[in-house]
């Protein structure tokens, strides 16, 4: 039986967009086609939601971007990290990794240790 | 660096919006192009794989709109659309808009202007370089030159002092000769201030050039205009001061008025330059009690006015050692110079609480307005929500109507504030000098005020407006009344706060107004109703007299001007009647039998030198004795006149007349008394003063005194040719009535009262407005009601009664409270107010009554239109 997709955390969204953007300039199809290659299909992400996303997060300054040529010669706009952007994907994560920190130890908690 | 990248794309959203959104339109297509073909590439049929991008995508439509969200691009959409709906509706209501603007801009354009007032008397920094950094030393009095000498060798803590004193002089250029204020300036002055020249050059404070810039004066720019005519090459040439040739070497900037506010010098001079001028001023440079400079440092570079402070403690204590007869007690204080006095302050916070509540009153005015305004369109605001409009989008809508008005009357208020800036000098003359204008403070000032309306205005209403119950609303306006009782309660209780306020005002003008009153009543021991004609004579001895020619001129010059037709009588003394700037000269006077104050040999009393025939020029009455002649001269016994004040003091047993008094080292006899006059301002208390001849002690000093059967304004010109007959050389310098000698001397007073009246009328017309307004609208209101009270037989005068008495009731509710506002605003007004009490009963009745009056006035017109309600068209509506 194939392992049954995670419908994506809220909030989640913005931080692996910039993730992904921080790997390398991505257009927006490429950018949902990375998070499903990295999570290796494991998370389902509306397609839809994808653009909002990103115009938001170029409204506030963390990725910018330009019109460039796509794989098959296509144009597309290409987005990638700002200095700004950089700097909150570094406290998004760090913020992650507690969070998961303690959730892990709430969730692994065994009755004979309260 | 966010900011900016928000700002960029609402920028982008306004600027570039078709590109945008065919921007968007491209990636969106480009992603479903893109997974299409990934799906052809695995095998599904080309159709089916657009099919299903498309479907897996979901609706376009949807992520464009979520896009634009995103982006802050509705955010703006949204804005230009609010925008234009409030000025259709703004356009609509033209009346309610006219006179919302109206009365906000008449608040905003008051305040700009009494605060640009404020601001140019007391707030605004000096025009110099780091005004900050300067402390000024003993402010509040003045220093001696040897005393800033010590203090600028010997304080550290300031990188370098100036010293400045003013003094009067004259110029002239080919006869044409004008009385200037002259400001005698440590030379290094504009150097260390800061201010560098418009043309030419300033003093440059070196050694080197001392001697030069003796010789040399910068003029301001207003001398410049006025006397040299704007002459572009003036830097250069050279000019007569007090008959003394001096180069012109610069002028100043124009807004640079020295470190002064309200007065202008006209011309500097250094101190080396002035000391060699007038024969004997050398020793005003030496004595440690003659004080007239005033002293200001600035702080070297890290020091802090607490270090200062420090030093010129111990100075001072040193000084004191020192030269204990003449500086005992003398202290150093320390203060941020440019700070205005307390005295000054509080005028300036008096009339910006008052024109506070001008604008409290147009805010209640505008307030009110918008209620009505409200209930007007509480359907149409219904109905957009019944048709979808989310509340948060109703109130934005409605704060974007209320930031249009508030700006719009922002910008009304702007040019309204021009408008006055421009007609005020012409009105009050004592504002032409403050240099009113309407520059960037005055402007952040009112956009400040402006924005504040706006959330006001924007945000009550705004809230107001959505919290109801659409249904009723929609299903008609009557289930509404419980609701619209309480607005009306509301809109009365805004009316009666105006009028509270305009009734705090009206008192304030009145008792200023009461006490100019009294003040112009004041009799100043001469008759202010003579038609006198006052002219300055230049001090003969800069003009190559010897003491003795000078003293045969004075009565030269006053035998000729009496042979002028219409010339009934002449005099001369050394000050005229009641001089403000007398610097306060004294005579020590030793009284036989009488014991000398503490600490002195003698009574230390300030005097005039008069000609004869002096009192019965000016009309003094003479209480005892007589007034000196022509043959009191100097072969003769010398004489004094005293005022009633001094002999009343010194001789309680009887009369003065015929006793002797010693100055120096003569007896003087005392061959008359004079009723008590004012002497230096007209609030003083009386005073004891005495009178010296001019036969027998000479001054340099003069000013002629030529009493004229008419107008002394018209026989000015003969007056004047009469007396350059005698010598063309020796300018007159000055020439004023008394009529306007003593306009002068009230001017403040009567600026306040007139700033303050114009103030309160315009809160007055304010709150007649918006009483107006409100009971017009309660009348349109009760039609119905009144027409059943018709139909039932009230009368029309019962019914007129009906509103007067609503309007009535109004204001004098707000006027009994604004009456206890004006109590409690009385302790601002007291030190304003001369001969009236600040809780005057009299001037609070009439401005209550006032207020009641305009109330009954405002409410008469809608009490008429109510009389002719029609009981037949009223009933038949329903």
């Amino acid at each position: 039986m194939a392992e049954e997709a995670l419908n994506l955390l809220q909030g989640t969204l913005d931080m692996l967009i910039l993730k992904a953007v921080s790997l390398g300039p991505l257009h927006g199809y490429g950018i949902l086609l990375r998070i499903q290659q990295i999570s290796k299909d494991r998370l389902e992400i509306q397609q839809g939601s994808l653009y909002p996303a990103l115009y938001r997060l170029e409204h506030q300054g963390w990725i910018a971007s330009d019109w460039g040529a796509s794989e098959n010669n296509r144009k597309a706009k290409y987005y990638r990290l700002t200095t700004a952007g950089k700097r909150r994907l570094k406290v998004e994560a760090e913020k992650w990794n507690r969070m998961a920190e303690v959730i892990a130890g709430i969730m692994g908690t065994e009755p004979e240790e309260i | 660096m966010r900011v900016w990248s928000r700002m960029g794309s609402w920028w982008a959203a306004l600027r570039r919006r078709p590109q945008m959104e065919s921007e968007m339109d491209a990636e969106l297509r480009f992603h479903i192009e893109a997974y299409a073909d990934d799906l052809a590439g695995r095998g599904v049929p080309r159709e089916e794989a657009m099919r299903r991008a498309q479907a897996e995508f979901g609706a376009v439509v949807r992520a464009r709109e979520e896009c634009r969200d995103a982006n802050g691009v509705n955010l703006v959409d949204g804005f230009i659309q609010d925008l234009r709906y409030g000025l259709r509706v703004l356009g609509k209501n033209p009346g309610f808009t006219a006179v919302a603007l109206l009365s906000l801009g008449l608040g905003i354009g008051a305040n700009s202007t009494i605060f640009s007032i404020v601001d140019s008397e007391m707030l605004r920094p000096w025009p110099v370089k780091d005004p900050e950094r300067l402390v000024a030393i003993a402010d509040s009095d003045l220093s001696s030159y040897p005393d800033y000498r010590d203090v600028a060798g010997e304080i550290r803590a300031f990188s370098g002092v100036v010293a400045y004193g003013v003094r009067g002089g004259f110029i002239s250029r080919e006869g044409q000769g004008r009385q200037v204020s002259v400001e005698v300036v440590s030379p290094n002055y504009f150097t260390l201030l800061g201010v560098s020249a418009q043309r030419g050059r300033m003093f440059s404070g070196r050694p080197e050039e001392t001697a030069a810039e003796g010789r040399s004066v910068v003029v301001s720019h207003s001398l410049w205009q006025e006397y040299f005519g704007g002459d572009p090459v003036l830097p250069g040439q050279t000019t007569l001061l007090d008959g003394k040739q001096f180069t012109v070497v610069g002028v100043a900037p124009r807004d640079f008025c020295g470190l002064w506010r309200r007065r202008c010098p006209d011309i500097w001079v250094t101190t080396g330059g002035w000391a060699t001028m007038v024969p004997g001023e050398e020793e005003s440079y030496v004595a440690r009690d003659d004080r007239w400079f005033k002293v200001v440092g600035r702080l070297s570079p890290g020091a802090s006015i607490a270090q200062a402070r420090a030093q010129l403690r111990i100075l001072a204590r040193r000084l004191a050692l020192a030269f204990s007869s003449t500086n005992q007690g003398t202290e150093l204080p320390a203060s941020p110079a440019g700070v205005a006095g307390k005295a000054d302050l509080q005028v300036g916070i008096y009339l910006m609480a008052m024109v506070g509540l001008v604008l409290l009153i147009s805010c209640a005015n505008v307030a009110n307005l918008l209620l009505a305004q409200m209930e007007k369109r509480q359907r149409e605001i219904a109905m957009r929500r019944a048709l979808g409009a989310a509340q948060t989008r109703l109130v934005r809508q409605l704060f974007t109507e209320g930031l249009v008005l508030s700006l719009g009357g922002g910008l009304l208020g702007i040019f309204l504030a021009r408008l006055l800036m421009k007609a005020l000098p012409a009105l009050v003359p004592d504002l032409a000098v403050a240099g009113l204008r309407l520059d960037l403070r005055v402007l952040l000032f009112t956009a400040t005020i402006s924005l504040l309306m706006a959330i006001v205005f924007g945000q009550a209403p705004a809230f107001y407006a959505v919290r109801r119950d659409l249904t009723g609303i929609l299903k008609g306006a009557e289930t509404q009344i419980r609701g619209s009782a309480r607005r009306l309660a509301l809109r009365n209780l805004l009316v009666l706060g105006e009028v509270a306020l305009s009734v705090v005002l009206l008192a304030g003008s009145v008792l200023l107004v009461r006490s100019l009153i009294y003040s112009q009543g004041i009799k100043p021991g001469f008759d202010v109703k003579k038609n006198l004609l006052m002219m300055e004579i230049a001090p003969p001895p800069l003009y190559g007299y010897t003491e003795a020619q000078a003293a045969a001129i004075y009565p030269a010059l006053a035998a000729r001007a009496a042979t002028v037709p219409g010339v009934v009588r002449v005099s001369y003394s050394r000050r005229p009647p009641l001089a403000a700037y007398e610097s306060g000269e004294t005579m020590g006077v030793i009284i036989p039998g009488v014991e000398s104050p503490r600490g002195s040999d003698r009574f230390k009393i300030r005097f005039n030198t008069v000609g004869p025939g002096f009192f019965a020029t000016v009309g003094a009455r003479m209480v005892n004795g007589r007034e000196f002649n022509e043959f009191d001269l100097p072969s003769k016994r010398p004489v004094v006149i005293i005022n009633e004040t001094m002999a009343g003091r010194f001789w309680r047993d009887g009369d003065a007349v015929g006793r002797s008094i010693r100055m120096g080292k003569t007896d003087y006899r005392i061959v008359g008394v004079v009723e008590t006059g004012k002497y230096v301002n007209l609030h003083e208390t009386p005073q004891p003063y005495l009178f010296l001849p001019f036969t027998q002690v000479f001054s340099f000093e003069c000013v002629l005194l030529v009493e004229t059967a008419g107008d002394p304004g018209d026989s000015a010109p003969s007056i004047l040719k009469a007396t350059t007959a005698v010598d063309r050389n020796l300018p007159i310098v000055g020439a004023i009535t008394l009529r306007s000698h003593m306009q002068q001397v009230l001017s403040q007073e009567r600026t306040m009262a007139w700033l303050l009246l114009g103030l309160s009328v315009m809160g007055m017309f304010l709150a007649a407005v918006g009483l107006f307004s409100t009971v017009a609208y309660a009348v349109g209101r009760r039609t119905h009601e009144i027409g059943v009270r018709m139909a039932l037989g009230a009368s029309r005068n019962h019914v007129m009664w009906l509103v007067l008495l609503q309007g009535l009731g109004l204001s004098a509710a707000g006027a009994l409270i604004g009456l206890v506002g004006a109590v409690a605003a009385s302790r601002l007004i007291s030190q304003f107010v001369y001969g009236v009490t600040a809780r005057d009963p009299l001037s609070y009745t009439i401005s209550v009554l006032v207020a009641i009056g305009v109330a009954l006035l405002a409410s008469y017109f809608p009490a008429r239109r109510a009389m002719k309600v029609d009981p037949m068209v009223a009933l038949r509506h329903e």
